[in-house]
């Protein structure tokens, strides 16, 4: 199997080839490094990141996407970029995530190379269903030997009524929400509650706990008003984050 | 990792079971209780009292280092619950053990009277206000009723624990509760004001808060606001408002129902000398009829907008109104207009 990491001529590329490589290293994959040559770089792209790299014919998101279909390709790795001081999600970046129906991990320029993948931060979305789609990449990354805390963001007119017996009630609470929704044992993974904005949660959790991931599921809609706390983390985010497509 | 502290601090339990013991006595005058385990419980929990006092250079007594029934604001000084739960045991136990000096002499007793008078309470006759603890006027002076998109409200998540330990927000009634378990030990008239003081800045953050507060309000004459935390507290698990009731019902939180109810809209209350009822029914409320047990005598009272009716099997040493005089009911009962 593959992890394919679409490579530009940016000093990023060097951050999306390391992320790859440790995904790959992780799950037992080789890394294919691309890149979609619409303009001649001015220096060749293997000479940048330090390795071999597979030079394919424009256009770039159909290359991408259509790179993302092969039956062994389990994900794709590509940079997220600055524009006058404003993280966006690029064209390419854009049009991939929303057209892919493999996980996508975006890689903010700042990454530190080499990349480690030890833990991974899971948001947890309140509707069940969602859950349940996010429990395999929960109990894949428990596989793996990753370090998993899952985190659920309560909204803060969501706060519950009454808590009587805090430490309690949060462990009988963790130990159903594992048992019903991700089929793991209480003890395989941390979880953190927070109360607030949720994308400002997710990435204050990922700075405090040292997240080298953030995991998110979404419904691949960039649409009005869709993806809007995905667009919010990936605006800010230090950490790489991968999407996981949500069915509705 | 998040300490759960309560169960090092919260000592006022000490205090707490002793009057639980003490109110089992007055409800059923089993003497025999008393002789096996009432009195020596009284004993030894007013001579812990006595050993964990700090006296100051004035000779004053304080208990530092605890947790009051709040417990959003942990390792505090002199928390009034405490001190004043602390001051009741003490002087219970004095009292109580008189007849007893194989198990007190009078010596321990007396100084157990010394700590009791010597204990800090944190009353204001100024403002008529109880202070928390040492230092709870100087936090931040945060009303959790202005602030919260609604109570009750878990302010710890809200807010997050931090800010709530450095403000005057409570989870739950503390000075009120001395208001609500030993009303003698508090100075006359100032349940009204420490209500509208600290009510305001609850966030009824546990489950037995609306139960208490309905029984307070109801005894402070505040009969709309009873009602609106009687309804709460008693639909907790009717309407599943936490989501967890599957996993078990609230049976203190219905307990509290009952004693709001008993003790707050009916004013029943278990004397030295007999049993009290000081009605106050809400006027949308037709009549209520509550059945008791008081000394071995079955009791059945009843109270609409103008009278009380109290029927008894044996006879009962009764009082209607606070204030009033406690005299002998010779069964059947009596009948009082309010």
């Amino acid at each position: 199997v593959r992890v394919v990491a679409a490579l530009d001529a940016t000093s990023g590329a060097r951050a999306v080839l390391s992320v790859a490589q440790a995904i790959s290293a992780v799950v037992s994959a080789d890394v294919d490094a691309v890149h979609v040559e619409e303009t001649v770089p001015a220096v060749p792209i293997a000479d940048l990141v330090g390795c071999s790299v597979r030079t394919l014919p424009p256009p770039i998101e159909s290359v991408l996407v259509e790179a993302g279909r092969a039956e062994d390709v389990i994900a794709l790795v590509l940079g997220l970029k600055r524009s006058d001081g404003v993280r966006v999600l690029g064209r390419v970046a854009r049009a991939v995530c929303t057209r892919s129906e493999r996980p996508i991990i975006l890689v903010p320029p700042t990454t530190p190379i080499p990349f480690a993948l030890r833990r991974a931060l899971v948001p947890v979305p309140p509707d069940p269903m969602a859950t349940t789609t996010l429990a395999g990449t929960i109990r894949l990354a428990h596989g793996v030997a990753l370090e998993v805390t899952v985190l659920r963001v309560g909204d803060p007119t969501n706060v519950p009524l009454f808590e009587d017996q805090m430490f309690h009630e949060t462990e009988a609470w963790a130990r159903e929400f594992l048992a019903r929704y991700v089929q793991l044992p209480p003890e395989a993974v941390a979880l953190e509650f927070r109360v607030g904005d949720v994308a400002d949660e997710i990435l204050s959790a990922a700075s405090d706990l040292g997240a080298d991931l953030i995991v998110l599921g979404w419904g691949r809609d960039f649409g009005p008003r869709r993806a809007l706390i995905v667009r919010r983390v990936l605006e800010r985010t230090m950490t790489p984050v991968q999407l996981i497509p949500v069915l509705p | 990792m998040v300490s759960i502290r309560t169960g090092q601090l919260e000592e006022h339990i000490v205090a707490d079971v002793a009057w639980g013991a003490w109110q089992y006595w007055l409800w059923t005058g089993d003497e025999d209780f008393l002789r096996q385990a009432g009195y020596e419980l009284l004993a030894d929990t007013a001579r812990y009292w006595a050993s964990r006092v700090r006296r100051d250079g004035e000779g004053r007594a304080h208990i530092d280092d605890v947790i009051g029934p709040d417990e959003y604001h942990e390792a505090v000084n002199d928390n009034a619950f405490t001190n004043v739960m602390a001051r009741w045991n003490l002087r219970t136990a004095s009292t109580a053990l008189s007849a007893r000096p194989d198990l007190a002499d009078d010596t321990e007793r007396a100084k157990w009277d010394d700590v009791a008078d010597a204990l800090v309470d944190n009353y204001d006759s100024g403002t008529g206000l109880y202070e928390q603890f040492d230092g709870f006027f100087d936090l931040e002076p945060l009303i959790i009723r202005d602030v919260a998109p609604r109570r009750p409200i878990v302010a710890d998540l809200l807010l997050g624990a931090e800010r709530v330990r450095r403000a005057q927000v409570l989870k739950q009634a503390d000075v009120l509760m001395l208001h609500f378990m030993v009303p003698s030990e508090v100075a006359a008239g100032s349940l009204v004001s420490n209500l509208q003081y600290y009510e305001p800045r609850t966030a009824h953050g546990s489950s037995l808060s609306p139960g208490v507060h309905a029984a307070l309000f109801a005894r402070a004459g505040r009969l709309g606001d009873a009602v609106e935390w009687l309804r709460l507290a008693s639909r907790i698990d009717l309407d599943d408002v936490t989501g967890t009731t599957a996993g078990g019902l609230h049976l203190a939180t219905m307990g509290g129902v009952w004693q709001a109810v008993a003790l707050g809209f009916l004013g029943i209350r278990a004397e030295d000398r007999g049993l009290r009822i000081d009605p106050h029914l809400p006027s949308g409320w037709p009549r209520v009829e509550i059945r008791l047990s008081f000394r071995g005598s079955r009791i059945v009272v009843r109270t609409d907008q103008s009278t009380v009716s109290v029927t008894c099997d044996r006879a009962l040493d009764l009082a209607i109104r606070e204030g009033s005089p406690i005299t002998r009911v010779d069964p059947p009962g009596i009948e009082v207009r309010l």
